[in-house]
């Protein structure tokens, strides 16, 4: 474009004018907002703060407060970034140390802002108060503390830690047992104290916190039975003392105080904030219910687990240590908070040592060897391995994780991606330290383990280093670490295919990767069987979609066959036999192809296991999983669709698995999830029924009609009740039976032992809540185990 | 306090639709704007022509159980030609899986989800020229998980 010659018009007679002539490009339709709007703009200053950025920190600091500032902004806008800087503190608790810095500089350029800032953060947290969300309060409350030079009446804050702490204290001391009330309440205050001392350094800060800190130990806090159930490693066997975060954090808060509060924890922000200039805002009291709410439905105490112990060098801090509370705190929140977004929070967490003080951390991406060589009084402190032991403290976290599994799946397969070399070796180390722990581990851990470990191989090509684990297959055959290489590859097979999967073993393993037919014949109808006319008869009678009559004659044909072969046979099971085997190798294609024959046969179905023949339908579960045989994960789908198709009931599958079962495959890790699905499906039939009685309830309609549609519906939930209360006496029953054997096979006999213990800890410890009627009648079966006694009594406790 | 006309968290959410089902789907009427906001089916993409249902199931029945899923097909040769549909039976699932399971690793490939509006008949099929789907057809590369290279029909 020239811009030098003036812009005087050509003249060009007879000649039409085309665009092209003028040489200025004017005509491009003209962008309406040249400048970006406000809130998008200082939407990502703000939430970009404390990152690695080419600026230094007090820099960006400063330019994120200009920004603001410059910025003329409506009420909207205000309210609407007042609420971002909330939600940073939420979801990224990480970055709220510098964004307090930046918002005091904001107050100090305009302090009206600084006074609309205050405001809306104690409305917030008045909110938050008020639907009894503990865990925001607390996060809130930590920037509001963070702001502390801004604020002129701060005794406020401290008033009203020290009111929670009241709750607290008069919660608990009204019940020797666990409340979750009370302990949210004390974790907050708890875990607020030592922010108070590293807000501000002053003695007379410390001398209060250290008075709030003295009257918290009238909290009696009462270890409790129920955590053995939670711990993840069983039989006392746990490599290091697995406590209790809110005992922990109280010894970590004494050797605190016994340093008198020093905890240099944050980057130095007292130079970029010019103290002189500080207008001071004085904020209104919070009001604290009378009734307190608590919106937290889990009701399980925290443990602090480990997974980086009695290494060559100690990568994280020691669990004396307030640092290992204060790390795994931010770091949990950031992972729960965020979860929307799991590329932030990889981001973040590989890279947290960013947003505390420099020097705090080993440099990232250190080996062993070199921070075993490291000079003496430098942090050898990894900022890997803390972070990835958060991640797997959420993923392991006992009865249930609070979000799903896959997701912490997916944020470790993120920070693999994101910094190769920094996180692969760190999990090398956790999965290692898992392996080796492996018999001393709860079963249900086994299991979360193999899931989360054969999803990450699936992502990075399957290339594990197998051969370190090869010795291990001259264990006994149920040892947990030889069950877990199996169960493994089992499960590296079902995302994958048998020839890839093989490919990446060692030949020793490649047994476990063995390649069973995609479609497995349907034998009965090979030529040289005895029913192999019947059989075939049968597939193209389903196939022309007939009815339950026209399958009489062949059924019958079959019965009378079968006492001709063998006077003994159970003819009726015969039919069963052949029947669902050509339904399964119908849909043998695929998981749709089977769910359609199903669905069409289903009145066949019916009529070869009919409603309440509990036997026949233990022997539908037999009949899949011997075709399905080599592909157990394809089993258990078709007989969830059989169970969902209401075939076969919740009670039959457990049934099967528990007593027609081989007691060796309770290690197997189809049993696990047999039993899980039929439980949530008994479970699902209860909650299904019940709603149809509110629905009904509510629609009304005539009178006589209602009150029989209402006895039915009432008299199939009493059904389904006693249905599950079966299911979990089953459960005891058999696994509590005691396991036969002589002395020649000493150790199976112990592994299977093991085993059985192991999923009745974790089936007692998931379902508590849907037994807990059940106490007496458990107690009643006559059993004398101490451990089954025990488990049941501390289940008693959650 | 009132809803602010921004989104106001601290950082993308990646339980919305993409770019490609917005600009998809603003046009349509008001009521496939809300079956896409009650959804609880996904569109996954970018699969294998290999890869299995009980595969899919395998990985998708980690963010809660699968309702159906749909293979689709190529239109002449009814064969899997690389997208599928999954339906759950909660929202929370669906969400869940945009969250977890998008642009991570099926049979080694990097799928991609995303919510769709519902399964529809006839949308289990390719929609390019040669049967499958159109992206097939403007491809260069050599992929073997999709058939080769790409197939242009109308050279």
């Amino acid at each position: 474009m020239s811009t030098t010659e003036s812009p005087t018009p050509t003249v060009n007679p007879g000649i039409k004018r085309r665009r092209e002539d003028d040489d200025s490009h004017d005509y491009k339709r003209q962008r309406p907002n040249a400048v970006q709007p406000a809130f998008p703009r200082l939407r990502k200053l703000f939430t970009c703060l404390g990152e690695p950025s080419r600026f230094a920190l007090p820099e960006s600091i400063l330019h994120c407060a200009k920004s603001f500032t410059s910025t003329e902004v409506d009420d909207e806008v205000a309210e609407s970034l007042f609420s971002l800087f909330v939600n940073i503190s939420i979801e990224q608790p990480l970055k709220v140390f510098s964004l307090a810095a930046s918002l005091q500089c904001v107050n100090s350029i305009e302090n009206t802002r600084g006074a609309a800032l205050l405001n809306y953060l104690v409305a917030r947290t008045q909110g938050y108060i008020n639907s009894g969300d503990w865990n925001k309060v607390k996060l809130v409350l930590r920037f509001l503390i963070m702001l502390k030079p801004m604020i002129s009446n701060f005794e406020v804050i401290f008033g009203f830690i020290a009111r929670l702490l009241e709750k607290a204290i008069a919660l608990k001391s009204v019940s020797a047992r666990r409340m979750t009330l009370a302990e949210e309440l004390y974790r907050v205050v708890l875990l607020s104290l030592p922010y108070l001392a590293v807000s501000d350094s002053s003695d007379e800060t410390k001398q209060k916190s250290t008075e709030l800190f003295e009257r918290s130990k009238d909290y009696k806090y009462s270890a409790d039975k129920a955590e053995e159930l939670l711990n993840p490693f069983v039989d006392g066997e746990a490599p290091y003392k697995v406590s209790d975060s809110l005992e922990l954090l109280q010894i970590q808060l004494i050797s605190l105080v016994d340093e008198n509060w020093d905890l240099p924890l944050l980057y130095d922000y007292s130079n970029i904030i010019p103290a002189s200039e500080i207008v001071k805002h004085s904020i209104e009291e919070f009001q604290l219910p009378v009734e307190l709410p608590t919106s937290n439905s889990s009701p399980f105490p925290e443990l602090f687990l480990k997974f980086y112990t009695n290494q060559q060098v100690e990568t994280t801090p020691p669990v004396d240590r307030i640092e290992s509370t204060i790390f795994r705190d931010l770091l949990t929140d950031t992972l729960i908070n965020l979860n929307f977004n799991r590329h932030e929070v990889a981001r973040q967490l590989t890279w947290f040592d960013n947003f505390l003080r420099p020097g705090l951390f080993a440099p990232r991406e250190m080996s062993l060897e070199k921070l075993s060589q490291a000079k003496p009084g430098s942090s050898t402190w990894k900022p890997e391995d803390i972070a990835v032991e958060a991640v797997l403290t959420g993923l392991f976290r006992l009865p249930r994780s609070r979000l799903k599994p896959v997701y912490f799946h997916s944020v470790l397969i993120e920070a693999c991606i994101l910094a190769p070399h920094a996180i692969a070796p760190v999990f090398g180390r956790a999965i290692r330290f898992l392996y080796n722990q492996l018999e001393h581990l709860d079963v249900q851990v086994i299991y979360l383990y193999a899931d989360w470990f054969s999803h990450h191989l699936s992502n990075f090509g399957f290339t594990w280093k197998w051969r370190e684990w090869m010795e291990d297959l001259n264990l006994n055959e149920l040892h947990p670490k030889r069950v877990f290489i199996r169960e493994l590859i089992c499960k590296e097979l079902r995302l994958s295919f048998p020839q890839r999967i093989t490919e990446t073993l060692p030949d020793e393993l490649s047994e476990f990767a063995h390649d069973g037919d995609d479609v497995p014949p349907f034998k009965f109808a090979l030529p040289d069987e005895p029913y192999s006319e019947q059989s075939r008869l049968i597939l193209q009678n389903i196939r022309d979609r007939k009815t339950p009559d026209d399958f009489e004659e062949v059924f019958e044909e079959i019965k009378k066959k079968s006492e001709v072969l063998n006077e003994k046979a159970d003819a009726d099971a015969t039919v069963c036999e052949i029947f669902i085997t050509a339904i399964v190798h119908l849909g043998a294609r695929s998981l749709s192809h089977v769910e359609s024959w199903i669905e069409r046969s289903l009145s066949v179905l019916k009529t070869v296991c009919p409603e309440g023949d509990a036997e026949r339908q233990r022997q539908v579960v037999k009949i899949i999983f011997n075709y399905w045989k080599d592909q157990s994960g394809t089993a258990v789908q078709v007989v969830k669709k059989m169970m969902n198709r209401k075939v076969i009931t919740p009670l039959s599958v457990v049934e099967w698995v528990l007593i027609d079962s081989d007691i060796d495959s309770l290690s197997r890790g189809y049993s696990w999830e047999l039993l899980g699905f039929a439980i949530d499906r008994a479970k699902l039939l209860i909650k299904e029924a019940t709603s149809l009685r509110t629905d009904e309830t509510e629609e009304g309609g005539s009178e006589s009609l209602e009150v029989e549609r209402l006895k039915e519906i009432d008299d199939s939930i009493e059904t389904l009740n006693t249905a599950l209360h079966h299911i979990f006496v089953t459960i005891v029953k058999e696994l509590s039976r005691p396991v036969q054997g002589d002395a020649k096979n000493e150790e199976t006999i112990r592994w299977q032992r093991w085993w059985k213990e192991g999923f009745l800890r974790a089936f007692l410890r998931n379902y508590h809540a849907d037994y807990k009627g059940l106490q007496e009648p458990l107690k009643n079966l006559g059993l004398t185990d101490m451990f089954i006694l025990n488990s049941i009594e501390q289940t008693a406790e959650l | 306090m009132s809803k602010p006309r921004y989104s106001d968290h601290s950082a993308t959410r990646l339980d919305m639709p993409s770019s490609y089902m917005d600009k998809q789907f603003a046009r349509e009427s008001d009521s496939t704007q809300l079956a896409l906001q009650k959804s609880t089916t996904l569109y996954v993409g970018n699969l294998s022509f290999y890869t299995t249902e009980e595969q899919i199931m395998e990985l998708f029945s980690k963010c809660g159980e699968v309702k159906r899923i749909v293979m689709g097909l190529d239109r002449f040769t009814r064969t899997p030609c690389g997208f599928c549909f999954v339906e759950y039976y909660t929202r929370e699932d669906a969400l869940d899986c945009m969250k977890y399971i998008n642009q991570t690793k099926l049979d080694e490939r990097i799928i991609r989800t995303d919510l769709d509006p519902g399964f529809k008949d006839g949308r289990q099929y390719g929609r390019g020229r040669s049967g499958g789907q159109v992206r097939d057809e403007f491809r260069d590369d050599f992929d073997p998980g999709r058939g080769g290279y790409g197939r242009r029909v109308d050279r």
